[in-house]
């Protein structure tokens, strides 16, 4: 008999002793790894009830805070729209006298009023009774618009007095087809071209100052019947004809400032076709 | 709180004159004039080992030989030689070279302590158990060894 086998027979009959050291015991057993696994979900089993009751008072508290925070805005924001309405009286109040004091009373009258007045408990006026628009209502006040027409006659108006009485003569009223076709741009560009054409040379003849002078005056009428009816058409041509007017004003070098105009006004209406 | 395992071997060869008494486990292969007390753990008396005198103990183990009476608080192998009273509280298991001289006794545990060996007395008492035990021997049969040699 060895010594190992006297320890192990003494071992076997040694007196009880109480060990009491869970942790070796429990890590030198064999534990599968499952088992370690079901110690983890039942860890945490175990600790999702107590962080239930923790998680709910945590809400509470986060609720009871933001109640607590939302009522502090709410007051914030009521003070400061109460002190600004405050600080707006009190400028009032101090600008006031400096400005007039008879109107001190006038504006804090309807305010005190406003507080101590007693409800008006009567009916409102039914509509019905309200008196019908007029057409005095509707002369009386200004005009929001111009309509087509005073839009039209604007543009004839801002020309200029002499143009527009000029206007008012040359525009021969269109009465028939042969007259609208007179009056069309196409038309209006061939009779520009003759009369450049006729300008031209008649410079090169000897023309008396006299004839000269009334040379011009009658193409300038001419050329007023040619661009005027072009305003019913657009406004641009308008503007080509004031332009025109505004050369007819020179009365030096006419002819050669006269063809030009009609020149443009011709190349203009090409390039729009 | 972990009790270390403390065993006392007496090995073959060592003689030893008197009673012994340890609280712990302990395995005799020598030869022992006088009796031995084992307050726990196992007392074996190994093969080759002899005790003269009683042999005490919560367990016991003789697989040697015992001239005396063997007490045995829980269980009790033997595999040896006994001569003597044989007094037992717990089990017992006799092994194929059992050989029993005396009586076999299951008593309450209490009982198993003898009367004249109580604890409070310890080792100083010996001297006056062995005159006691001295008077008694020389009533008994039982021849000793010191008279022997006288």
């Amino acid at each position: 008999m060895d010594l190992r086998e006297i320890q192990r027979l003494h071992a076997q009959l040694a007196p009880d002793s109480m060990i009491i050291d869970l942790p070796r015991q429990i890590a030198a057993l064999p534990a599968p790894a499952d088992l370690t696994a079901d110690a983890k979900t039942t860890t945490l089993k175990l600790r999702l009830p107590k962080a239930v009751p923790v998680a709910r008072r945590s809400l509470v508290a986060v609720a009871i805070a933001a109640v607590v925070a939302m009522a502090g805005m709410g007051a914030a924001s009521l003070y400061k729209s109460v002190g600004a309405s405050s600080a707006h009286d009190v400028k009032k109040t101090a600008a006031q006298p400096q400005s007039n004091g008879s109107e001190r009373p006038a504006t804090e009258g309807p305010a005190v009023a406003a507080a101590t007045r007693p409800i008006d408990a009567e009916p409102p006026h039914p509509v019905a009774l309200v008196p019908m628009l007029t057409g005095k209502d509707v002369a009386s006040g200004s005009p929001i618009g111009l309509t087509a027409d005073q839009f039209k006659n604007s543009l004839g108006t801002t020309s200029g007095p002499a143009a527009g009485a000029t206007a008012n003569k040359a525009v021969p009223p269109v009465s028939n087809d042969d007259q609208r076709a007179a009056a069309s741009p196409i038309h209006q560009a061939r009779h520009d071209a003759e009369a450049a054409s006729q300008a031209s040379t008649k410079p090169a003849t000897s023309v008396t100052p006299a004839q000269a002078a009334a040379q011009p005056a009658a193409e300038e009428q001419a050329s007023q019947q040619h661009a005027t009816p072009a305003r019913t058409h657009s406004y641009r041509h308008r503007s080509h004809s004031r332009d025109e007017q505004a050369s007819d004003g020179d009365t030096g070098s006419a002819a050669s400032k006269k063809s030009a105009p009609a020149n443009r006004a011709g190349s203009n209406e090409v390039q729009m076709f | 709180m972990k009790t270390e395992l403390n065993i006392t071997l007496i090995a073959r060869g060592c003689a030893i004159t008197g009673d012994m008494v340890v609280d712990h486990g302990i395995s005799f292969f020598g030869l022992l004039d006088g009796g031995i007390i084992s307050t726990q753990g196992l007392l074996h008396i190994g093969e080759g080992g002899l005790v003269k005198g009683s042999a005490q103990g919560e367990h016991v183990r003789i697989d040697g030989r015992v001239d005396g009476d063997v007490h045995a608080r829980g269980s009790l192998e033997i595999n040896g030689q006994v001569s003597g009273d044989i007094f037992y509280s717990g089990t017992i298991r006799l092994g194929p070279r059992a050989s029993l001289n005396g009586t076999l006794k299951r008593v309450a545990r209490m009982l198993t302590i003898e009367a004249d060996s109580t604890p409070d007395e310890g080792p100083i008492a010996g001297p006056r158990l062995d005159d006691v035990k001295g008077l008694e021997r020389a009533e008994s049969n039982v021849t000793e060894l010191s008279r022997a040699k006288a």
